[in-house]
Formats: structure tokens, sequence, C-alpha cells
């Protein structure tokens, strides 16, 4: 495993990936310059190409917001839903056709707030989704509205005073409703985003990656980090590895892959038994 | 003239007012005759409010409710009021004896009160074909199907024992004699 | 063969008859027992069915499986329409085939659950969000529920459009004996006839956009609510975007002549005509009947496609008729009668609405007062 203070690990290699699956016609893209939405996207498409996966062999969801933006650069079956409704989506076509791989890339609000239900519902039926869900605790798309992740006590176009409210933990969530692989990383190491992601997209049944990214242009401004780095710097200091994201070290985020179970069966698959009865 | 029978079954949910309903719209399609069952109920929970109405007739049904009753099978009184508009001096309202003090004669039609519940318990130890009893008496009143008609009905319906413990409790409305 | 059937069993047995393959929905009377013949069906049939965490997951979710290349179809009532209504307007926008079938109680809100209302067609036609296409058929009896089920899914997919079956509690709830007819069958997707590097998902072909492509086949297109070019991808270039918005609503307008059905009943020398649908269309023909053999006036038209409107078609017939007055009797405070005031806007006819909502069928009493004194 990579530590993830390692600072050899978060170098990125040149590679062939963005030839195969960037459509970049479609480039530049529309992410604040400093935000974390495309170095985990580039991580995504890494593992893509490591695993051999053919364009036409993806299918790729997302809902509304800046992470939702990512399906019109990925070169493959790309869907851009409403908000919030990537994961019923993606359910519908795995249903249908359980032999494609289906990615869907949330936001936190697209996530766990508008589609909440959908995500507890998407983890308790097992489904073959991966869902990667870019964590940076801020409606960015609307101008920095507090989201259900933003830390209590933080600054937000909405939240003018400090967050009255505490935060949603993304993967506390996951693993109460039954997600089958549930793990936490940050943007500071892009090569263990890259390996995580690797392992949730040859996950069977549903698995959830958060992603701790950084939003200078809101979250990061807001609240005393208007630097990206000073926003990585606060990951790699502020996030500890763990095994349960209960696990508590001097109030610091815990980090790591939580859960990975292969036995429970996956839903398009357990489905088609009915066929055979 | 087109022949146009009309039957409004009320009682409470859990009391067989939907099966009896379709059953008997089942014997009329046997004889090749058009017929719509339709259902009015509360929430789905048992207990709450259940009515059916059936329409059968040798033409074309349009309206598919009670107009006119011919026949109102009563199980319970709750429902009776709000039927008064499909009730006239020739609707037969075939109540159930456990009905007696609810002053059914205040609505002017003909009046009849069977022991559906009590035949049923007392001939065949189930409470629960009562909605079979009254099916027998309402075809006895209505006259129109046979007795083998019926019983093919239910054989659709019913296998085994089930079949023949409902076609004995609508024999015993068939078989009813007068009183 | 003749059988016994409900309403909402009949759609059901339609849509599978037709080759349905994926349903998603929740729970929610009078549309459940739609749901209940499906989860035992389509298994059956190489289909799957889900119960979804609320409406909304239940429309999304029939997308994505559309999308996937499953014909596919929700069924639901009046709170579960008004949640589906942005992912109606997405499936307009994306041009992915749906079919929503509402089987329509008395509202607002939870009204009277277990009863009818007909109180849902202006939104069935202009619920969501923007001009959009639609097309909205309508139901009066079991085999009609499970004939314009079949024509729905067909036209969905004909057209890459969301389409509409508006049945009521009535339609959903009546049992029935019914003869179905042969079945109207799905038309199956096929290939593009560009290879993957020249497909443009919407452009068009004879005029219409070009069918969707089986996934796995090398094509990778872009799905978008957002305004789009041909390649599917999000613009806010003016001309392009009318472009695509004009098209978007000349859709159902260039297909009208097929899509529009309607029965007419006794219009010879009527001098009352009545229009009506759903249940109510059914029974206002018992009325019509009725009338005419006691020797009076009086004619009917039942439409079966109430979007598009049948307007060209009824302002013909108003012409070589000449009624003098139209009566419209609808379990609503008048959505029908404002379409027909529109169709005949330019006609000095009145249009008397004869409206009731109290959860049950505007009694023919009502109706017979309106064509012969109203």
């Amino acid at each position: 495993m990579v530590n993830e203070n390692d600072a050899e690990a978060s170098f990125v290699p040149m590679s062939s990936a963005p030839d195969k699956w960037l459509r970049k016609e479609h480039l530049p893209h529309i992410w604040c310059p400093g935000c974390g939405i495309g170095t985990i996207l580039r991580q995504v498409i890494e593992q893509f190409t490591k695993l051999g996966w053919k364009n036409d062999d993806v299918v790729f969801v997302t809902g509304i917001g800046c992470t939702g933006r990512a399906s019109g650069y990925v070169n493959a079956q790309t869907l851009h839903t409403i908000h919030g409704r990537a994961l019923p989506t993606a359910t519908g076509i795995k249903m249908a056709r359980p032999d494609m791989h289906v990615v869907a890339m949330l936001g936190d609000g697209d996530g766990v707030g508008i589609g909440g239900n959908h995500f507890i519902h998407a983890a308790k039926r097992n489904i073959g989704v991966t869902a990667i869900v870019v964590n940076n605790r801020i409606y960015g798309m609307t101008g920095g509205q507090v989201s259900p992740t933003t830390p209590q006590g933080s600054k937000s176009t909405t939240t003018p005073y400090g967050n009255v409210e505490p935060s949603m933990d993304v993967c506390k969530l996951a693993l109460g409703a039954g997600a089958t692989f549930v793990a936490r990383v940050h943007t500071a190491n892009p090569v263990y985003v890259g390996q995580i992601i690797g392992r949730a997209l040859q996950h069977d049944g549903f698995a959830v990656v958060e992603v701790l990214s950084q939003c200078p242009t809101y979250f990061g401004r807001f609240n005393g980090m208007p630097d990206p780095v000073q926003m990585l710097q606060w990951f790699k200091e502020n996030t500890f590895m763990a095994k349960s994201p209960e696990d508590e070290k001097e109030g610091k985020i815990p980090i790591g892959v939580f859960k990975d179970d292969k036995t429970t069966p996956e839903l398009s698959k357990s489905y088609r038994n009915l066929w055979e009865a | 003239m087109a022949m146009r029978r009309e039957v409004y079954i009320v009682g409470s949910g859990g009391q067989g007012v939907v099966l009896m309903g379709a059953l008997l719209a089942e014997a009329y399609a046997l004889k090749n005759w058009n017929v719509v069952q339709t259902v009015v109920y509360d929430a789905a929970q048992r207990g709450g409010l259940a009515r059916a109405e059936v329409v059968m007739s040798d033409s074309e049904i349009y309206y598919p409710k009670v107009r006119k009753a011919d026949v109102i099978v009563a199980f319970a009184a709750d429902a009776l009021p709000g039927a008064r508009p499909k009730m006239d001096e020739h609707t037969v309202i075939l109540a159930d004896e456990s009905l007696k003090d609810k002053n059914l004669e205040q609505y002017g039609t003909k009046l009849l009160f069977v022991p559906f519940e009590r035949w049923a318990k007392e001939e065949l130890h189930s409470s629960r074909v009562m909605n079979m009893v009254a099916l027998g008496r309402v075809l006895k009143t209505l006259g129109d199907v046979s007795i083998d008609e019926v019983e093919q009905a239910l054989k659709e319906r019913f296998k085994g024992d089930l079949f023949k413990l409902n076609m004995a409790a609508v024999k015993i409305g068939l078989e009813a004699s007068e009183f | 063969m003749n059988r016994i059937v409900m309403g909402d069993v009949a759609c059901a047995m339609g849509a599978i008859d037709a080759g349905l393959r994926f349903y998603a929905g929740y729970p929610i009377t009078p549309s459940s027992e739609i749901a209940e013949t499906l989860s035992e069906m389509l298994p059956k049939h190489q289909g799957i069915y889900l119960q979804m965490e609320d409406e909304i997951g239940s429309i999304m979710a029939v997308i994505g499986a559309s999308y996937a290349g499953f014909p596919a179809m929700t069924a639901t009532s009046g709170p579960g329409f008004s949640l589906m209504q942005e992912a109606i307007g997405y499936a307009a926008m994306a041009e992915i085939p749906i079919t929503i079938v509402n089987v329509m109680r008395a509202g607002p809100s939870t009204g009277l659950a277990t009863q009818i209302g007909e109180g849902d067609l202006m939104q069935a036609i202009w619920g969501t969000h923007g001009d959009h296409p639609v097309a909205v058929f309508s139901p009066g009896n079991v085999r009609e529920f499970y004939i314009y089920t079949q024509k729905a899914l067909y036209w969905a997919e004909k057209l890459r459009m969301p389409t509409i079956v508006l049945a009521d509690e009535v339609v959903g709830h009546m049992r029935q004996n019914v003869d179905f007819p042969e079945p109207i069958v799905i038309p199956e997707r096929t290939l593009p006839n560009v290879p993957p590097e020249k497909y443009l998902p919407y452009a068009t072909e004879n005029g219409d956009v070009m069918p969707l492509p089986p996934l796995g086949k090398g094509y990778t297109w872009h799905v978008t609510g957002s305004a789009h070019t041909e390649n599917g991808f999000p613009t806010i270039r003016p001309d392009k975007v009318k472009e695509l918005l004009d098209r978007l609503n000349t859709k159902v307008q260039r297909h009208r002549n097929e899509l529009i059905e309607y029965e007419t009943f006794m219009l010879e020398d009527a001098e009352t005509l009545v229009i009506s649908f759903a249940s109510m269309g059914r029974v206002s023909k018992g009325v019509v009947s009725e009338l005419r053999e006691q020797g009076y006036k009086v004619g009917l038209i039942r439409p079966f496609t109430m979007w598009p409107f049948f307007k060209d078609e009824l302002s013909n017939i108003v012409s070589n008729v000449h009624p003098k007055k139209i009566v419209v009797p609808e379990i609503n405070y008048g959505q029908l009668r404002l379409l027909v005031e529109w169709a005949l806007k330019g006609f000095d006819i009145p249009v008397i609405g004869v409206n009731l909502v109290n959860g049950d069928l505007i009694p023919p009493e009502m109706i017979e007062e309106a064509i012969l004194h109203g």
C-alpha cells in the first residue's frame, strides 16, 4: 500500500490514457484553475486504460454540478442526466446490460444531497455501479452555497455566519446502507486515488469511492485557503489511514478502504436467476 | 329491449365483497353477457368500507356503475345512506340478519333479511364464505343464471376443497326457501 | 378469447405483448396492479421489474434501461406523476423513448386516493418545464387500455420521446369481459446506417431523429439534457439551440395524422355534440345512445389522442355537422373544454362544461340535462 504522505507517489507519469479516453475536441474543460475534479478524472481514465476496457464497454453517467460535466469529456457511452439522478439512471442501464461497466461520477450535492435517497437505495440493492463521489464540500456550479458535507462552522454564500448544521459522512452513509465496497481518498495523493478507484471499478457490486477534493474558488476562498496548494496541504495534514470511518485520531479525517465484501450477490446478476426459474 | 342487471354489494374490507362481485360477473360472462365490475374502497385496510358494483347486460354497457340497483347486498349498513340514489321501489335489499336493528326500512325498498353469516358458520363451519351464500341468494333473486353456469364460474377460480366449500355455500343461497 | 380482465392488468398485458422488457415504479393507488402484474410477468419474458425508492428514481431507471436498449415504462397516479415531470423533460430533450402510464385519481395533493378524477390532462400535455414534444393517449375501457398502452410504447420508440397513457381510476380498476386485438409491437432498435465516427445522435434521417444505437457497438455518443448540437454536446449558440428546439417541437406535428385517433358516434344531423374522454367518454356515449333512441339529435366524439389535439379534424366535423352547441363532460373543472374552445376559436358555438369532482363518475342525468337544457 502506498503511504499517503509519500511525495514520489504523487508524481503522475505521462500516459496514453488521455488520447484514448478524452474527447480532446471538447477541451479545455470548464473547471476552475486548481480544481480537483480533473485530477480525479485523470485517475479514472488511467484505470480504464490499465484494465484494458474498450470505450464502448463503459457507460459513464453523471448528474448536475461541476462534477456532472465530467461525462462530456470522457470518450465512452456518456450520459449527463439531471440533478441527483445519475444513480437510478445507472441502475436502469446496469439492469438492462450487466455486461457494461457502469460508472457514475457524482458531486457531494448530487450524490448525498438531492440524490441522497437514490444513493442509499443503490447501496441497498448492491447494483453493479461504481460511484465516485467527488466531495468538495460545497455547491460550486451555483456559486458556493452550503452542501450536505460542508463542515460545521465553515463558511459559504448561504452560511455567512458559519454552517450551523453538522456535516454528513458519505462513507458512513454508504456503509450503513449496505454498499459492498467503501473507501475514502483525497486529491493530495493522486496515485492512491487511482489505485482505489481501480479496485472499485473491478468490484462486482455497488462500490463507493469518496474523493475529498479541493474547490479553491469557493470553499477555499471562504475558509482561509484560497490557494489550491493550501487545500492539498490541509488534506495531507488533516487525514490519517484508517480501517473504519469511525476511527478517531486528533480530530482528523479517516481515509482508506473501509469495506470490500466480495460475497454479496450483485443485483443485475441475481435478478436474472428469476429468468431461469 | 336490452336486458340490464345491476347489483350493488356493500360491506367491510375482508368480507369478500370484491370476490363476490367478480364471481357474479364471471357467471354472467359465461352466458355471453357483457359485464363490468367496479369497486370503491377507502384506504386499503381490512375493516374499511368496501363497495362493489356489478352491471351485466346482453348489449353494450356504457355507464359502468349501478344507476338503479336491482339488488343491493348489505353485509354492513354504513355504506347504505350513500347508496340511496341508486335505490328505487323495485330494488331488493338482501341484508345480513345482523343488520335488523339498523332501520333499513327507511330506504323504502323491498327488504329481506337473510342469515348469510349464520348459515355459512352453522352449515359449513366457515363464516368466510358468507359472500358465496349471498352470491347464491342474488342469483336466485335475478333468476338468469343456472346452477351449472355458476358452478362453471367457480371452477375457473377455485380448485379442490376450496371449490367444494364455495360451491356448497352458493347452493345454500340458491336453494334457500322464501321465509 | 373472451375473458374478464381488470383495466390495470390489461395495461400490463398490452405492454408485455408489445415487447416491454423493463418496468420501474413506486406503488400508488390506483395504478399498483400494473406493477404487481408486471412483477410477475416480466421475469417470464426476459424482462426486469424494479420497485424503486420513489417516482423520480423510477422514471430515471426507465430512462436508463431504455437508453440501454430495453423497451421501458413506468406507471403512477397524480402525486407520482407530478414527481416525474422534470425527468419527462429530460427524456424529451435527450430523446430517449419512455412511456408513463398515469391512472388518474382525484386531486389536488392526496385528494381522493382511491377514487376517480380526470384532472391531469393539462399536466400530461404541459407538465414539464419548457416547450417539449409529448404524445398523450387516453383509453375509456379495458380493451382500449390494452391498445393505447401498446400505441404509446410504439410511438415512444418510433419518435424517441416520452409518451403518456392517461387512464383513470375507473378504467384502471374496472373488470370487464374483453377480446384483445392483435398486438402492436415496439419497433426493434437497429444499428445506424453510418459508422461510429460519422454518427450524429441528434441529426435527422428522413426528417426524424436518428435511431439510437445499441450499447457496445462502437458508438460512444453523449446524452445530455442541456441544449445541444447534432453531436449531442452542449451548446449555447443561438442558431443551434433554435434548430434543436424547432425540431423537437415540430416532431409531434409532423406525425399528427398518424398519432391522432378518435371515435365519432351518431354525428349525422346532430344539433348537440358531446366531446368527452377517458371514463366519461364511455359514460357520455351511453347518454347519447339513449337520447338518440328517444329521438334527440345528439352525437358524440371520443378522442383517444389528447395530444396532439385533433384541432383540424374537430373544426372540420363542426363545419360539416353544424351543431348548435357542444357539451363537454369531464371529472375536472374544464380542462378538455379549454382545448375544445381553442380548437373552435372562430366558431360561434357555445361550449358547455359538465364538471363534477366528487370521487364518482358524473351521473348520466347531469349530462342529459346539459344536452337537453344547457
